[in-house]
């Protein structure tokens, strides 16, 4: 067997594996997914939002919190941390209006959204602490249904489902409410095994005690909120998240952006693997699944790309050159003969690996309830995601990689 | 906790699930690569017992001109099916990526070419009409990125040398690194040293592409096949 054939063949039971594992966990706890623990206790919580120039978005933020039916929630914190448009006037015009809300200003602009989020949370006494991104709306049910998770001592931080709200904008759009379901359904696996490895932006609450005594946000990271969450894990506390509180967002429309989010992603997660190290296959769920998990991702995902690449390139670099040669030679640039109609059973794995991985997103966006009904269309936006977003993605981890490596953490 | 020591078992379940499922499909890919050796072998089995029967012919009409003609179409017509065979063989052995018994077949396929080259070259010697044989030698085990494209160009052109002139010519196409060391011998006696070469007619040598156009005006009776 050749070289390339056995890191095929590795790379392939691997994927099978990461499939199968998700695929049990779904039909295990496929009754689990959208349910969520009913609490008849009433916890006094607090939100803080950070804002930094969100004129456009912050009010659509507030007005969504405002008008949360959960009646522990006692202060919306919004912290501006110097904008640079009139952020801070409409802030203070709605907190005049209404008295939950609590303007306040950092002295000078932190540089990330970690720094806002600790600066906010010097004003927050309730037990439970939240986080919402300026340009997310929870829905007014959110909120009281990600409560009842903190009624186990144990549980340290409760996340929610993110939708995109600018999901008809252009393909990219598409491509990441796609990616953003799909990703959330797998999040929500990791919840069956406690070990929800990221509480995201756009709306997730802590235990206070907790949160105050790990030292809240770490400013250093690029993406503060997997560094939480594994700082919360590494202390032995749960994390979950609730399918059914919904929150909706808007993600970049352009690919620069887009780009410079993901890369931004991609170095906090390399900088929470680096920060956590130590605790790979240490200590339970964290040290045997998260980091080894969230690790492995990324190298499968960066060797299938090198190994797609490679093989792309040893094809069509031979095509190329005898197209030149039998041009130089005067003589037919193809002929039918040189067709190969023989399938090899690499192409069969992947036939296989990949009609099973379109049928499950099928699966997840049905579940997800992302759109009514399986069409044409559909299934081709998923065909696309799965062939070109999730192929050219690892291009996002080089860049990452290569920025970590030269320690360029700017935002 | 009761949630998480039922879900643990995840780990090894979806281990075995995806161990059964990625030795099935090995195993099926095996059997499946398997298949075309044998059918492989099949012909090579066919081909084996024509080249003989062709062998005896030629040593029976030994010395007699008047049954030229009668080798001649059968060296053709054998020369065809093992051109077939040898292209299926090529195509059967870039798809097959578990087993690679075809190396052994392949080397089992160029021996039987060689023989058919020699015993053509035998006929051209006592016969006035000769036929034209072109001997394309290539290298078959990890040709670099450069050899590939060249020998696909050289393919390309000798494909397209046996559409024009069909019967007229027969191809011989052999990979000069099976271990063959009848083919050795030959190519020592002949000089050709570089690879890929196409040897006409045991005299012309052409090592590179742009000569490659010049092999139909040396080609035996060239103005005849036209």
């Amino acid at each position: 067997m050749e070289f390339v054939t056995g890191v095929y063949l590795g790379l392939m039971f691997l994927s099978l594996y990461m499939f199968f594992f998700f695929v049990l966990l779904t039909i295990k706890n496929r009754e689990e997914f959208f349910s969520y623990p009913k609490t008849k206790k009433q916890y006094s919580v607090s939100v803080v939002v950070p804002c930094y120039n969100e004129e456009a978005s912050i009010s659509g933020n507030i007005l969504s919190l405002v008008n949360s039916d959960y009646p522990g929630l006692k202060k919306i914190v919004v912290v501006d941390d110097c904008s640079t448009d009139g952020s801070w006037k409409l802030i203070q015009k709605l907190a005049k209006k209404y008295p939950k809300v609590l303007a306040v200003q950092t002295p000078k602009n932190t540089g990330n959204a970690a720094g806002a989020k600790n600066y906010g949370a010097k004003f927050v006494d309730t037990e439970l602490i939240g986080f919402s991104d300026a340009d997310s709306h929870p829905t007014k049910e959110a909120i009281g249904r990600m409560m009842g998770y903190f009624d186990n001592p144990q549980m340290g931080a409760v996340t929610s489902l993110v939708v995109v709200r600018n999901c008809t904008v252009n393909l990219l759009s598409k491509l990441q409410a796609i990616e953003y379901m799909i990703f959330s359904w797998n999040r929500k696996i990791t919840d069956f095994l406690n070990s929800v490895y990221v509480t995201t932006g756009p709306l997730s609450f802590y235990r206070s005690k907790l949160f105050f005594d790990i030292g809240g946000f770490d400013t250093k990271s690029m993406t503060e909120d997997i560094e939480i969450t594994w700082n919360i894990i590494s202390h032995d506390y749960k994390t979950a998240m609730c399918l059914d509180a919904r929150i909706t967002t808007e993600v970049p429309v352009k690919l620069k952006p887009w780009f410079r989010q993901r890369v931004r992603w991609g170095i906090g997660g390399l900088q929470a693997i680096a920060k956590y190290k130590e605790y790979f296959f240490k200590k339970g769920m964290f040290g045997y699944f998260v980091i080894p998990w969230v690790s492995l991702s990324i190298v499968l995902s960066i060797a299938s790309f090198c190994f797609s690449w490679y093989l792309l390139f040893n094809t069509f670099a031979a095509r190329f050159l005898t197209v030149g040669y039998s041009i130089v030679a005067d003589t037919a640039i193809f002929q039918m003969q040189n067709l190969n109609f023989y399938p090899s059973v690499m192409i069969f794995f992947s036939l296989v690996l990949f009609t099973t991985s379109m049928t499950y997103y099928h699966y997840v966006l049905y579940r997800t309830h992302f759109e009514e009904k399986i069409s044409i269309k559909r299934f081709f936006k998923l065909v696309f995601f799965a062939l070109v977003f999730l192929t050219i993605y690892p291009i996002v981890w080089f860049a990452a990689i290569y920025r970590y490596i030269r320690k360029d953490f700017k935002w | 906790m009761v949630k998480i020591l039922d879900n643990k078992h995840i780990f090894w379940q979806a281990f075995l699930l995806a161990s059964i499922v990625f030795w099935i499909g090995l195993l099926l890919g095996i059997s499946f690569e398997k298949s075309r050796i044998n059918e492989i072998e099949g012909f090579y089995f066919d081909s084996e017992t024509d080249l003989f029967d062709f062998e005896l012919s030629t040593e029976l009409v030994y010395g007699s001109n008047s049954s030229c003609d009668i080798l001649y179409g059968e060296s053709v017509v054998f020369a065809e099916k093992i051109f077939k065979e040898a292209s299926k063989l090529e195509k059967y052995d870039d798809s097959n990526k578990i087993t690679k018994e075809l190396i052994s077949l392949h080397r089992r396929y160029d021996l039987l070419r060689i023989l058919l080259w020699q015993d053509i070259a035998k006929i051209n010697q006592q016969c006035e009409n000769k036929v034209n044989i072109v001997v394309y030698l290539y290298q078959y085990i990890d040709p670099s990125l450069t050899t590939k494209a060249t020998q696909g160009a050289m393919s390309n052109s000798l494909i397209e040398l046996k559409q024009k002139y069909k019967n007229q010519i027969i191809l011989i196409p052999i990979a000069v690194d099976t271990n063959v060391a009848s083919l050795d011998f030959l190519r020592k006696k002949y000089g050709l040293e570089i690879i890929p070469t196409i040897f006409v007619n045991d005299e012309h040598e052409f090592n590179s592409l742009e000569e490659i156009s010049n092999i139909e005006s040396i080609l035996y009776n060239s103005s005849d096949l036209e």
